[in-house]
């Protein structure tokens, strides 16, 4: 397994393990808000954030290091 | 680097004049603060983004700039990294202990320790935040005093005390508010001044061009500063697995968990959902933005070096210095010593105003003034705030003569952090948690962690191949966290299972799972969580005679007898009588709980206050004068509703 491989699958295998372990907990504890709508909203924020973070992340950690940039001009 | 030579007269009239403006302006908000709800919680009624504009300053230290500039010269992209793990906590964040401390009506984090565990657990909890506290607003001091001591020669000292006292005005007058607004304005300014920064350093590397400059800029980095993670356990002083577990983990659930600043932060908001929405914008938008301003001047740092703009032998503490002089003209240059100001002075007021609020709420009140006036603590919480400071400036010259004082509280600071970060988690996720495994895993934890700075191979085991080496306090500096997280752990879980746990109906409201409990008594009846819709209505203020009786809050000190957890009495409100059908689109009842402000947007909430719903009126909404006079609103002027709980 590559290094920069191990790196990312520990960031968000150990830091999934609590997001993903957190919102468990607090569905089963009933803590997710009150109204069904408006705790979906949050829980698809919630997750969406998590992608959002793992997709930037996966993008510099992948493919940033194999290519140089050429904007062929734009700006 | 001579820092002597940078720097001209204009840059010293641009960094006084923001000086004097960000003082002028915080000072300006001391007639917000009539009570000590006002001054360490803002009144409780900001919105969700002020909230989380002010925070990206706290985010922002005053070593910042040039700490990540120097990581992110040495090793790129992945300086951010410590910035970029928050998000897994937020669950927790915004729906665990968020809604549990603001229902709760907690005040400090050390109260929090006692209504959960017992008062010995709060003591330790005290002193620890305190002396981490103070010791920290002197850091922020010094390192100031040593960055302008660099760059444009003045005396640390001298500057350090300066800029102290100056906070310490704003503060002592404006208390929270002013903290609020003048980290707004020093928000925008730390922003502004980091990514002027990035985009000034691609022009100059595409010679005035944006796009050619960011392919030079990216193509000098190496393949590894492009990456968003460092290498996995090398080197030592920066590797993945160390910052993970130091910042991910225990630095991250401290700054938002425990941090007595950014809790008082979070408990200005108008409401729970308020606070998340602050959390959510904080951490999903502005600390990345944050973290790029506070490493571009490093990331550009190569190619500049590359092309001959910066000298080769820059040092790397040096980076973000040289890199913002060669971009900017005078007095530009005056603005990004400002910057560095503001990152200091609004680390500093958070800091000094929640001093203030741990020295009374849990050393004056309990122990010295039990029952006395809200206008005496208000006293006692200015007088703390100017203290404060003092002592934060009298630790500049300790920090200058010792460096091992400077060292040995960045010691301090990661031998306490994973015992009190695995206390508050049990101690919110777990019911059986114990008051005796608090309080055990707090000193044991503290006193495993220091035992492993003479023992540092105590730490190997946890050390996922990280090289033992680094010398005095560094060896393992960021696997560290690791080892004192499970050390401290096992401390909890084992005196656990040989303790007894406090009886149910004391933890309801401090631990996950009893919301509606905290709720109801919160608000003091059950609470409406039908979703309404804000309502802008024409105001009639009721003559002062026939007021419903907002006396301040000098009740807000005193126990609340129907709270078996101990905790204190609900504020005193105001009832404001609207029209029937305004009441059914805020899907209100009377009694409910709801929030009147001006109907600006842009205000924020810092015109407007909590009120209950009184029985419903004819036609107009019915506003008590003393409401409508913290509005700021006469009859006729309209006003904006929503309900809150």
């Amino acid at each position: 397994m590559s290094e920069r491989l191990l790196t990312y699958l520990y960031q968000y295998g150990v830091g999934g393990l609590v997001f993903f372990g957190s919102l468990l907990l607090l569905w089963r504890r009933g803590m997710l808000g009150g109204q069904s709508a408006e705790r979906r909203r949050w829980v698809l924020l919630l997750l969406l954030g998590m992608v959002a973070y793992a997709a930037v992340q996966g993008v510099l950690q992948f493919v940033g290091p194999l290519y140089d940039l050429d904007l062929g001009g734009v700006w | 680097m001579n820092g002597a030579t940078l720097g001209t007269n204009l840059d010293y009239v641009v960094i006084g004049l923001y000086f004097v403006a960000v003082m002028g302006f915080g000072s300006l908000f001391g007639r917000h603060s009539r009570s000590t709800r006002d001054f360490f919680f803002a009144g409780q009624r900001f919105s969700w983004w002020l909230v989380g504009l002010s925070m990206v300053a706290t985010l922002v230290g005053s070593y910042s700039f040039i700490k990540y500039s120097a990581m992110g010269y040495r090793h790129g992209i992945s300086s951010s990294l410590s910035y970029l793990n928050d998000w897994v906590w937020m669950p927790l964040f915004m729906f665990g202990w968020l809604p549990i401390i603001y229902f709760a009506r907690i005040r400090s984090i050390p109260e929090y320790f006692e209504r959960r565990f017992d008062r010995r657990t709060r003591v330790a909890a005290t002193v620890i935040l305190l002396l981490y506290m103070l010791g920290y607003i002197g850091i922020n001091f010094y390192t100031l005093g040593v960055a302008l001591n660099r760059v444009i020669g003045w005396d640390v000292f001298p500057t350090a005390a300066v800029i102290a006292v100056g906070t310490a005005i704003y503060v002592t007058a404006g208390g929270q508010t002013a903290v609020i607004m003048t980290d707004l304005l020093q928000g925008f300014l730390l922003l502004a001044v980091g990514f002027a920064v990035l985009i000034l350093g691609f022009i100059a590397l595409g010679d005035g061009q944006v796009g050619p400059g960011v392919e030079v800029f990216w193509n000098e980095l190496s393949p590894v500063q492009r990456q968003a993670l460092p290498r996995f356990n090398s080197p030592p002083s920066f590797n993945f697995v160390g910052i993970f577990w130091q910042d991910g983990f225990a630095n991250s659930v401290f700054f938002y968990f425990l941090n007595q600043g950014v809790i008082m932060r979070f408990l200005a908001v108008r409401s729970v959902r308020e606070g998340r929405k602050a959390a959510g914008f904080t951490v999903l938008l502005l600390v990345p933005l944050a973290a790029i301003a506070v490493s571009a001047g490093g990331w550009l740092g190569p190619a500049m070096v590359q092309t001959g703009l910066v000298p080769a032998d820059t040092s790397s503490k040096d980076i973000f210095v040289a890199v913002a002089h060669v971009l900017t003209k005078p007095g530009v240059f005056g603005l990004i010593l400002a910057a560095l100001c503001a990152a200091l002075m609004s680390s500093a007021d958070s800091l000094i105003n929640a001093v203030s609020a741990v020295f009374v709420n849990d050393i004056y009140q309990p122990f010295f003034r039990q029952k006395a006036t809200d206008a005496h603590y208000l006293r006692v919480a200015r007088v703390t705030s100017m203290a404060a400071a003092l002592v934060g400036i009298a630790l500049v010259p300790l920090f200058m003569s010792f460096e091992s004082i400077y060292r040995a509280h960045g010691a301090f600071t990661a031998a306490v952090t994973p015992a009190m970060v695995v206390v508050v988690l049990f101690g919110f996720l777990w019911k059986r948690f114990t008051p005796a495994a608090a309080f055990w895993t707090l000193v044991g934890g503290t006193v495993a962690s220091a035992a492993s700075f003479v023992w540092p191979q105590l730490i190997t085991p946890f050390a996922h191949g990280t090289a033992m080496e680094g010398g005095a306090l560094k060896t393992y500096s960021y696997i560290r966290a690791l080892y004192g997280l499970s050390v401290s752990t096992a401390i909890g879980l084992v005196v656990t299972m040989f303790s007894r746990p406090r009886d149910a109906a004391s933890v309801v409201g401090l631990v996950v799972g009893t919301l509606t409990e905290a709720m109801t008594r919160f608000k003091g009846s059950p609470p409406n969580e039908t979703t309404g819709r804000p309502v802008t209505l024409v105001a009639s203020v009721l003559p002062a005679e026939k007021d419903t009786g907002m006396k301040g809050d000098d009740d807000w000190w005193l126990p609340d007898p129907e709270d078996p957890t101990g905790g204190h009495r609900r504020p005193v409100r105001p009832s404001v009588r609207l029209p029937a059908d305004a009441l059914q689109t805020l899907a209100a009842e009377p009694g409910d709980l709801l929030f009147v402000s001006h109907p600006r947007w842009w205000y924020g909430g810092l015109r407007g206050a909590h009120a209950l719903a009184g029985e419903p009126s004819d036609k107009e909404a019915l506003v008590p004068a003393d409401l409508a006079g913290q509005m700021r609103v006469e009859s006729g002027a309209r006003i904006r509703v929503e309900k809150i709980l």
